[in-house]
Order: structure tokens, then sequence, then C-alpha cells
């Protein structure tokens, strides 16, 4: 099994994905306005014709690339590459102000390493313990996992919950239009016969982060990031980490624990790590004005998440934010049920998933000490011309699916959408986790029904009542912290 | 040192009653936070024309009982979240800022309209073709005039086409107009562009 796994890692395919996705994710991430959700959403239907692996091993190398790839515009012009590198603008660029570009980039691309390796490692590890409780789950404790799921994304958008709570009901209805399985009658098709198959999760996904992000680089004023100048080389950040051993060894299990947790992911797995570092530092007062350990903490802490947010999905079927919910079509499209039978079916699949992982980090290190030079000058494309190149791209991804017009129109009406959510900050992830974890929630409660005599039934069993308390805890703990706020604004 | 803002760094603020209720006064807000409860309550009361009902089922085992359990967690959302963004919204001082808001919110109709051309040109003129016409067109219309730019968008329309319809074999039907094509140049357009 082993055996079988690494050899098919090494197949001509497979590494010539793991090579694209590395060095295309880094310079997608390094080109600000793009990320990996847009390139993924685009490339996801291209996927669908190549081996389950293969394709799976491109969009984890992007999706892994492109945080180390955004962290170069965030430290040399203070822009980040992609949304989860802003917390390295912080210290980066003053550090960059100060003469130590090199040195940042240095800092950030080992322990964006550490942090890849060690949660891939994880990953390994907690894999014999994962195939022996992954099957102890029913459809019911699937369905605690899943509603925890929902819970967790509407909490953790602190300062709008309410807006993520809206939204992700909205992307949870979206999943329920269509003729229903159980009795084959239609749901919200207003007699429309496109309505009768339901909305498509990759046309909405392409229309929500791929169409909404080329509207608004070509609805706004057109700038060219400034390119930024680094002088040495970017190799002695690898003996510096060790003089912060603690540090990216928190991060990096931060970001493991907030990757494993659905609906949590890179934001609060760094936002905790940084505020943890800075309150343990011999220098707090350094932070925000080029603390080394700022960026060890944000890039460690990040960079851990991807092969953590891996766990939920392979072991239960549950993705924890957008990019793997993503790559669940992928699983779905080559039938292959991520879930707890996954272990026993397929093993060879995981080893071989685990050592993609685990390789594409060393390709992007390796590619990074090479070509940072290289990327600084080419990631300088105004940004109208990049919308431009996304709304090309994003046909790609809608009418190679079922060369149907209406899927684009749809996409295009949720690219307005998606705009106006951006315009207004908002959150656009909880639509889309929304429509996954509504199909798995309607799913598995289907399916518990036949089981339940009284509600409680639901939370008799050890798992599905545990995460059944989880709820409640993360529940109390969210409304006190809601009182508690407002105590003190009352007081003050 | 004086901390400088990242460009495209996310707003928060810090006021408590934001960090509770997400008020973040940006101007729309309220319009479109009533537009989507509007949306929530016309589904919600279309429930029933919308979705049948099956006598002798129980009550979460109906078809309507999921988008309804949706439907009220987004209404009620919608619901909370226009009240307090219309408890802290100062109307009048935000007048000129919401008119000005709503008109941007509809500037990228021009390009979705562009974008749905660029599908039914597709159809048409075939992949590369239309490709090439579409980002040669979007160029100029960004403003980005001379040679460099319009070999720039062209020869990015070109890598697209090769990349995805040449190498990766996406699913992209021939145009009508290869029809008119050499039946040996018409079956490798079909195929490869």
């Amino acid at each position: 099994m082993l055996v079988e796994g690494i050899t098919a890692v090494l197949r001509f395919d497979v590494m010539l994905a793991l090579f694209v996705g590395a060095i295309g994710g880094v310079i997608i991430g390094a080109i600000p306005g793009v990320g990996a959700a847009v390139a993924i959403a685009i490339l996801l239907p291209a996927t669908f014709s190549m081996e389950p692996l293969v394709g799976l091993t491109l969009l984890l190398g992007i999706y892994g690339a492109s945080m180390y790839g955004g962290a170069i515009p965030a430290i040399l012009i203070n822009t980040p590459g992609t949304p989860v590198n802003a917390l390295t603008t912080y210290d980066g660029y003053p550090m960059t102000l100060r003469g130590e570009g090199s040195r940042a980039i240095s800092l950030a691309y080992s322990a964006s390493f550490f942090g890849g390796i060690f949660s891939v490692l994880c990953l390994m590890i907690l894999s014999p313990y994962l195939a022996k409780v992954a099957p102890l789950f029913g459809s019911r404790d699937i369905f605690m996992a899943a509603l925890l799921g929902v819970v967790l994304v509407i909490v953790s958008h602190r300062g709008k919950a309410m807006v993520a709570g809206m939204l992700l009901f909205f992307g949870m209805f979206l999943n329920t239009v269509g003729m229903e399985t159980v009795r084959y009658s239609m749901r919200y098709t207003f007699e429309q016969d496109w309505l009768i198959s339901g909305f498509n999760l990759i046309v909405v996904l392409l229309g929500l982060f791929a169409i909404s992000q080329a509207f608004l680089l070509l609805t706004e004023k057109d700038s060219v990031p400034k390119q930024g100048k680094i002088s040495g080389g970017v190799l002695h950040g690898f003996k510096e980490l060790f003089q912060h051993k603690r540090v990216v060894t928190t991060s990096s299990t931060f970001g493991v624990v907030m990757g494993i947790i659905p609906g949590v992911g890179e934001f609060l797995s760094q936002f905790f790590s940084y505020s943890l570092a800075q309150k343990f530092s011999k220098t707090p007062e350094l932070f925000g004005n080029g603390a080394p350990e700022g960026i060890v903490a944000a890039e460690s802490a990040n960079n851990a998440v991807p092969a953590a947010a891996m766990v939920p999905l392979l072991a239960l079927g549950i993705p924890g934010e957008a990019l793997t919910a993503m790559m669940l079509s992928v699983f779905y499209v080559h039938n292959i049920i991520p879930g707890p039978a996954l272990f026993s079916t397929r093993p060879e699949f995981l080893v071989s998933l685990y050592t993609c992982l685990f390789v594409v980090n060393i390709v992007i290190v390796i590619f990074l000490l090479f070509s940072t030079r290289l990327i600084t000058k080419i990631i300088r494309i105004p940004t109208k011309f990049l919308g431009m190149c996304i709304l090309t791209l994003s046909l790609v991804g809608v009418y190679s699916l079922r060369n149907s017009p209406i899927d684009c129109a749809v996409a295009a009406v949720c690219g307005l959408f998606g705009f106006i959510l951006k315009r207004l900050d908002w959150p656009v992830v909880p639509v889309v986790l929304g429509m996954v974890l509504g199909r798995i929630l309607d799913e598995k409660f289907r399916n518990s029904l036949a089981r339940l005599n009284t509600p409680i039934d639901m939370i008799d069993r050890p798992i599905s009542g545990s995460i059944f308390a989880i709820i409640v805890l993360v529940l109390i703990a969210h409304f006190y912290g809601m009182y508690r706020a407002r105590s003190r604004r009352l007081v003050s | 040192m004086a901390k400088e803002k990242p460009q495209n760094a996310t707003h928060n603020s810090s006021r408590a009653e934001d960090e509770l209720f997400g008020r973040d006064q940006n101007s729309g807000e309220i319009v479109f936070a009533g537009f989507l409860l509007f949306i929530a309550l016309l589904l919600l009361a279309l429930i029933a024309q919308q979705t049948t009902y099956i006598k002798g089922m129980s009550f979460v085992s109906q078809p309507r009982f999921w988008p309804g359990l949706c439907l009220i967690g987004f209404a009620l959302c919608a619901a909370i979240h226009f009240y307090n963004v219309y408890k802290s919204f100062d109307f009048v001082a935000n007048k000129q800022a919401t008119i000005t808001e709503l008109r941007h919110w509809v500037s990228p109709l021009e390009y979705a309209i562009y974008f749905m051309a660029y599908v039914y040109l597709t159809q048409w003129l075939g992949y590369l073709f239309s490709t090439l016409l579409f980002s040669l067109f979007l160029v100029r219309r960004c403003g980005y005039s001379g040679r460099r730019w319009s070999l720039s968008a062209a020869g990015f329309a070109l890598i697209v086409v090769l990349f995805f319809k040449t190498f990766l074999q996406i699913k992209i039907p021939g145009g009508v107009l290869y029809e008119w094509f050499p039946a040996g140049l018409r079956n490798f357009m079909i195929l490869y562009l």
C-alpha cells in the first residue's frame, strides 16, 4: 500500500501536475488580485478529465504554493498577494523599509516551509487514527459535524456573524433548488427547465470568486504594483528560523488545529498565532514595526492549514473552507466519495495524496530560492489587464462544464452578486460552504430519520452527543463574548 | 515608524457595536441588506406554491422542510442585520454616498454583457477567434492602446486556447465558422482550436 502510493506520485503526469501546480501557484499567489480561489475555480472543470490524483495534486499545489507566493508582494510592496498574507505586511513591509527585505522574505519562506511540512507530517501521523475513528461516524455524527461547521462559519466571522449567517443560509437554500430526489418533487424551479437540476456548485463558485474578481478589477482605477527590490540571498532565513523555534512550532500547531476545525481556517489561525507570539515576545513593541517573529507566526500558521484542512474532508467528507469545498467536487466527479469508507477502500490514494503534499512544499521552496527576483518582475501586471485575463479564463471554467450559455449567465449573475459582496466587504465563502454543508446536512438528516423516534435520538450516540456539546459550548462562548463587548461599551 | 496600512487590507472596525453587528457604515449596505431581506421574505411567501406537501408524511420528511428551514434562517439573519444597519444609518449624511455606491454596483453590468457576447461568439466563431476578439476588444475598452498591449492580449488569448483546448482538451465545441473550412483544417480546428 505504502509503496503503491508513493510509486503513483512518481508517474510523469502526477509529477507534471505537481510542478505546474507548485510553480503556477507561487506566481498566482504573488500577483495581487488573483489568489488561489480564483485560479482553482477556473481550473476545476479542466481537472475533471484528469485522473483524480493528477487533478487533486494540481489543485493542492496551487492551494499551498499561493500562500508562499503571496508573501512576496506583502513584504516588498505592502500589498498581500492573497488575503491570507495580509498579516505578513505588518512586519514584512517595515523590514523592507529598513533594508531587510531579503531577510523578511527568507524568514517567510522558511516559516512557510516549516508550517507546510509540519502539517503534512501531522496528517501522516494522524492518518492511522483517522482510519480507526472515521468509520465510527454514522449519519447522525456526520450531520452533527456539519452542523458544527455551520455554527463555526457563522461565529468565526467576528463582527459579521449576521451577514455570514444570512449568506450561509442563502447558500443552503440555493442547494435545495431543483428536483429533490426522494419524492421527485420540484422545489423553487418556477417552471423553468434549467432549474430542475438545481444550481451547479462550480458555476456558482466561478461566478462568486473569478468573475466577481474580474468585475472588481475592471471597474476600479487601474494600477500597476510597484516593483519590490531585494538584495542578497534568501537562504539565511532557514538558519534564523531556529532562533524562533517556539514561535514557529506553536504557530504551526495552531495552523494544524484550526485547519482541522471546519469553518475556521487560515485567518483565525494566524490571528491567534500572531497575538500569542506578540504576548510572549521579549520585544512586543516591535510587532507591527518589523518583528521577524511576526512574519514567522503569520506565515507558518497559514501554511499549516492546507494539509490540515484535508482532514475533515478526507475523514468525514466535510470541507472546512472554500478551497476544500472546490476539491470535493473533484472527488465526486471521479466517484471517490471522501468519508469514513475512503480509508479502507483507497488507502494507497491517501498515501499518494500525502506524499504529493509533502513533495510540493519542497518543490516550492527550491523554485522560490532561485526565482524570487524574477517573480518580483513578472507580477507587475496592471489590474485592468489582469481583470481582462480572469474574465477570459472564466469562460473556460463555466462553458466547458456543459457547453451551456445558461450556466454562463448564472455565473455572470453570481459574479455581480459577488462583486457587491466584495464592495461591501462581506464574506463570499459562507455562500459556498452553505451550498456544500447544506447538501451534507440534508442528506445525512434524511438518512438519520429512520433511526429517530424523538429529537433526542439525534444526540444519543457518544460522537454526535460530544459534537452537540461542542456546538453548545461554542454558542455559549460566542454569546458571552457579545455580552462582554456590550458591557464594555456601556461602561465606556 | 508610522504604520502604513496595507493597500488592500480588509476593513476592521474597532467599535464594540461594529464588532457585534458589523456596522461598517458602508454606504449601500442598507440597500443590499434590505434587498436580501425582501428576497428572503418573498421566497418564504412562495413556499406553498414552489414546493410540494405530501399527505401522510411527517413534517421533517416533507420536501418543503429543508428549503423552509434555510429560508427562515436566511430571513431571520437578514432581518436582524437590516435592523442593526437601519438603527445606525444616517440617511441624510449618506444619501449621496449611497447613490454613488449604487451606481458603482451597476458598472460591471457592461462587462457581464461583454462576457455573454463572448459566450455566444464562441458558438459562432469558435474558441480561438472569439477569444482573440474578446481579449483584443477588452484590452482596448480598458484603455490600453498601442501595439504592445494588443500583442500582449493576443498572445494571452493564444496561450489560453493552446493550453486549455489543445493541451488539456477541454470540451468546447467548434464554431459554426469552422464548417466553412476545408475538411482537413476543419477537423483540426474542431479538435484543437
